[in-house]
């Protein structure tokens, strides 16, 4: 597998964590009259969408890390402009 | 807020400062294309580029109306800090491919993109329509920023300046030096400015636990005097909670001025590096004034939801009027929420927008 298409894998995988992530940071299943639980400071549904957050921000540095920026237009893959 | 003469001073060495900037910036102009104004001759490095787009995407807005929004909605603000996250994570859809056409075609606005992308009888009112938009969008901005200039002016100054003096006249101290100074002007403001919000920020942040005994005891003080604001949210609140993050992932990358931003790169690489750090920025600013807002529960009882914009106001009226480093602390915060978001950041990549069209007009009727 080239650099190219591993580094591409990465950042895929990346994407993906990311938006489970975000899915996990809502308290979809918390109930509502649930008594205050108080972790790191704050409410407990507060500090788990906090450390998503974090691992958000770890994640997509990552992704930025593996993903090409080129300065030029790459002719083989793709000379149309982004649809 | 007692900041008075001292407040009135570091205003006006604020104001001279900029148009120093300005000055030095109008110098180093190294011709008179567009490009060399709007985008710094596309010289910006990661380090400026990081500063000014931290600089760009953290406003008045977020120094004053997120707290307010926070002190209303309590804990479940939090959402801020995963929604100003999901615009960095955004930019990968449009920054990789959307940069080498930017360098290869030399682009100055979002409206050289439409001119290339799309041809036809339609091309001309699609640019015209896609600039009033980014303007409408932008001109909540505006309005915003004009508002929070002249609160800030009036607080930092005691009152010695007025509301509308302070917006006035700081609306045209920074058209001036930006008409003259260009991006690179804006660019270096926005460096310092940026580090002077984060130490601001950084200073109230240790001050507010360390003078309650700690978050978990602002945390019971919240709960004590607004059970919802700590209490798990509603169903209605989670979905807002997600689509609010998609929602401003897909938007946000749209603005002109971000687009601009890209533009305006050394080079890709700077582009990766500053993006992985501004990854980390809600951090330790969006999150730092929800908890600000949400602190604010324990300490003020505001009635009026139009008020409570007024919460880091006063917080650091408590905070200003210990006098020495924490008026310094608090001088920084509003010298860095008054400039952060300098009113043609907003307005002129929407002006342009404009001018843009009206260009690509001339260039489609002369060739």
């Amino acid at each position: 597998m080239s650099s190219r298409r591993q580094r591409r894998t990465v950042h895929s995988v990346c994407m993906v964590l990311i938006a489970l992530l975000y899915v996990v940071s809502v308290p979809w299943c918390r109930e509502q009259e649930a008594p205050l639980r108080i972790w790191l400071g704050m409410p407990d549904w507060v500090a788990v969408a906090l450390l998503c957050y974090v691992g958000v921000a770890i994640v997509n540095a990552v992704a930025w890390v593996v993903t090409d920026v080129p300065d030029t237009v790459d002719e083989s893959e793709n000379s149309e402009p982004p649809q | 807020m007692n900041f008075g003469i001292g407040g009135v001073v570091s205003l006006v060495l604020y104001l001279g400062a900029l148009l120093a900037v300005a000055e030095i910036a109008r110098r180093a102009k190294r011709d008179t294309l567009p490009s060399d104004h709007f985008l710094a001759d596309r010289s910006l490095g990661a380090f400026v580029l990081f500063l000014t787009l931290y600089a760009t995407a953290y406003s008045g807005n977020s120094m004053l109306g997120y707290p307010g929004r926070a002190y209303r909605d309590g804990y479940s603000f939090i959402m801020a800090t995963g929604f100003m996250m999901s615009i960095i994570v955004m930019f990968h859809v449009i920054v990789p491919r959307l940069r080498p056409i930017a360098v290869e075609h030399a682009f100055v606005t979002p409206g050289d993109y439409l001119r290339l992308r799309f041809a036809g009888p339609w091309a001309r009112p699609l640019r015209l329509i896609v600039a009033v938009l980014m303007s409408l969008a932008l001109a909540n901005f505006l309005l915003a920023q004009l508002k929070a200039m002249g609160d800030v002016a009036s607080v930092v100054t005691y009152g010695r300046v007025s509301y509308p003096a302070g917006v006035i006249g700081l609306a045209a101290v920074i058209l001036i030096y930006e008409t003259r100074g260009g991006m690179r002007a804006v660019a270096w403001t926005d460096a310092a400015q940026g580090i002077a919000m984060l130490l601001g920020l950084a200073a109230l942040l240790g001050w507010l636990p360390s003078e309650a005994g700690g978050f978990t005891e602002i945390t019971r003080a919240v709960a004590e005097r607004r059970t919802s604001a700590v209490s798990v949210p509603t169903s209605t609140v989670c979905i807002n909670w997600f689509s609010t993050i998609a929602l401003m992932g897909l938007a946000s990358v749209l603005y002109p001025q971000a687009i601009q931003r890209i533009f305006a790169a050394k080079s890709g690489r700077a582009l990766k590096r500053s993006f992985s750090g501004m990854t980390f920025m809600p951090l330790v600013t969006t999150l730092v004034v929800t908890l600000i807002g949400v602190a604010a529960i324990a300490r003020f009882d505001i009635a009026n939801a139009v008020d409570t914009d007024e919460v880091v106001p006063m917080l650091l009226r408590d905070r200003g009027s210990a006098g020495g480093f924490s008026t310094s602390a608090a001088l920084l915060i509003f010298l860095g929420a008054l400039s952060a978001d300098h009113v043609d950041r907003r307005l002129v990549p929407a002006l342009i927008g404009v001018v843009a069209v009206s260009r690509s007009a001339r260039t489609r009727g002369s060739g």
